[in-house]
């Protein structure tokens, strides 16, 4: 009776073991085979001319930087356009984008998108505007172990998501809104609303000495860092985030997930942590009133640098809103490269 | 006025405030000149990037088009790039550099009337190689200060090197000051002091 017994014992312990120490990688590798199997189902739906118009090589360097804020008839994307799709191959493509992100990430785009086609429904410009006019496209045929990039954008959003097998990244992303509160379906929408709420939060934290130091004495009216800016990296100023208390990097932790956070989760918890080593050499700045929505504000590490920058284009200045999210280190996805 | 009046009148504020027509998604009335400074060893690179709102796209392109045919050349656009860098004065440890440009490329005409065409511009200043310690580049960008808003950032340099210290700007971002600091007699040596 011992051998069996002492057989059942070291199973468990083993089965448990597994479910202890790889919690990340089961979830990596499930969040792998998803998402390949979304996008696998995505490209069922379409006929032969859509498959070729989605592909693009991986290498293609146009492709990879065709992406803006503008809308697209100032700055032409390729791809497949949403509104071009059926009912099925559109639904399909959402799928997909739900498989690669987080719920609260989904939650997001979708936001955004949605107040794309608020600003087409108020009918005010000859621009077009909308839930039709964004754009899906691949680079590199999508994979559970190959690198490939799922791209989604328009008018104020380009999502740039590299994936190989469990790792994944979403630097450089655009992610911007106008207008930025409106109604949906009954309920008020505020697709960057937590961001805009956490970061005031975590300025109203700081204590006098760490103000003077993040309140920037001049102003920062737009991105530095924005579309046609890869590869720069900028020079960080603020405050150093070494000064903060354990509350207020907890709070810079939770803005900065509002960016990390818009990836599936097991990327998005391995960059988080990734982000979390390196607070002592990150820096937070902010330019403009103590107010939410109204001022420019920039978390910079070593592998994260995220500017938030109302527009003061005519209108509310909370009502529109840019930011950026990239990684000088790995933007692209460049060291999943062989 | 009754307290039903006054809280319909709440919700009609509300939902126009929520409803709001925005139709101005870009700029408008102010040109956003936004500026990159990197400092090697030998020489200072800017790239500017000029953007007209459509209010006022028209004061520039009046400047840039200048034979008025609705079409930005490549002529004119250096043109405008030679006459914007005159109203730009550098100097690195209070000598003055002249500026060059290396290029400059305008969006379309419809797109620079629109608000969000721009012109990039990329200008060099060369000097003479530079000794160990610290040095200060101050800057001054006098084009357009009317209608002109002002970025200015350093982008870190190429060669490790070279170490970028205090930026210090006006609140408007016109007057600029990096202060950077060489660490190796032969700054472009890779190899460790």
């Amino acid at each position: 009776m011992r051998k069996p017994r002492r057989f059942t014992v070291m199973a468990v312990w083993l089965w448990a073991s597994l479910l202890g120490v790889v919690p990340v990688l089961r979830a990596a590798e499930s969040a792998a085979v998803r998402v390949t199997q979304a996008a696998d189902a995505f490209v069922r739906t379409l006929n032969e001319s859509q498959r070729r118009g989605v592909q693009f090589e991986f290498n293609d360097a146009a492709q990879r930087t065709r992406w803006s804020n503008l809308p697209v008839s100032m700055a032409k994307r390729a791809g497949l356009r949403l509104g071009d799709l059926t009912a099925e191959q559109r639904a399909a493509a959402m799928n997909l984008l739900r498989a690669a992100l987080s719920e609260r990430g989904y939650e997001k785009i979708l936001g955004i998108v949605q107040s794309d086609e608020v600003l087409r429904r108020q009918g005010n410009s000859t621009v077009p505007f909308g839930q039709d006019e964004f754009f899906i496209s691949f680079m590199g045929k999508p994979s559970v172990s190959a690198p490939w990039m799922l791209q989604f954008g328009g008018h104020h959003l380009a999502l740039n998501l590299t994936m190989a097998g469990d790792q994944g990244v979403l630097t450089p992303s655009l992610i911007a809104v106008q207008p930025a509160m409106f109604e949906w379906n009954g309920k008020t929408v505020r697709p960057m609303g937590r961001e805009t709420d956490k970061a005031l939060a975590l300025v109203q934290s700081l204590d006098a000495t760490q103000r003077k130091a993040a309140v920037l004495a001049f102003e920062m009216r737009d991105l530095a860092l924005g579309p046609g800016h890869d590869g720069e990296t900028i020079a960080p100023e603020g405050v150093q985030v070494a000064t903060f208390s354990a509350a207020q990097r907890q709070l810079l932790l939770e803005l900065v997930a509002e960016w990390s956070g818009i990836i599936h989760d097991a990327a998005a918890q391995r960059k988080l942590k990734e982000i979390e080593s390196k607070l002592d050499q990150t820096w937070f700045a902010w330019s403009g009133p103590l107010e939410a929505g109204k001022a420019y504000f920039r978390v910079q590490g070593p592998t994260l640098i995220i500017e938030y920058a109302p527009q003061r284009l005519g209108g509310d200045v909370t009502m529109h809103i840019h930011s950026m999210v990239r990684d000088p280190t790995n933007d692209y996805g460049k060291q999943f490269l062989p | 006025m009754t307290r039903r009046s006054i809280s319909l009148l709440g919700v009609l504020a509300a939902s126009w405030w929520i409803a709001a027509p925005t139709g101005w998604t870009h700029r408008l009335d102010e040109c956003l000149q936004a500026m990159r400074v990197n400092v090697a060893t030998d020489r200072l690179t800017l790239d500017l990037d000029l953007t007209p709102g459509a209010s006022v796209a028209g004061q520039v392109l009046a400047l840039l088009d200048l034979d008025a045919d609705g079409e930005i050349s490549a002529t004119e656009s250096v043109d405008y790039a030679r006459r914007l860098l005159r109203d730009v004065a550098v100097t690195l440890d209070g000598r003055g550099l002249s500026l060059h440009v290396v290029s400059a490329d305008a969006s379309p005409l419809a797109h620079l009337k629109s608000g969000d065409g721009r012109l990039r511009i990329r200008a060099h200043a060369g000097w003479d190689a530079l000794g160990t310690g610290t040095h200060v580049l101050d800057l001054t960008n006098r084009h357009l200060p009317s209608i002109s808003v002002y970025l200015v950032n350093a982008t870190k340099p190429a060669d490790p090197a070279l170490l970028l210290g205090r930026q210090v700007r006006n609140p408007h971002q016109s007057e600029y000051r990096l202060e950077f600091t060489i660490t190796r007699q032969d700054a472009t040596d890779p190899s460790p002091p």
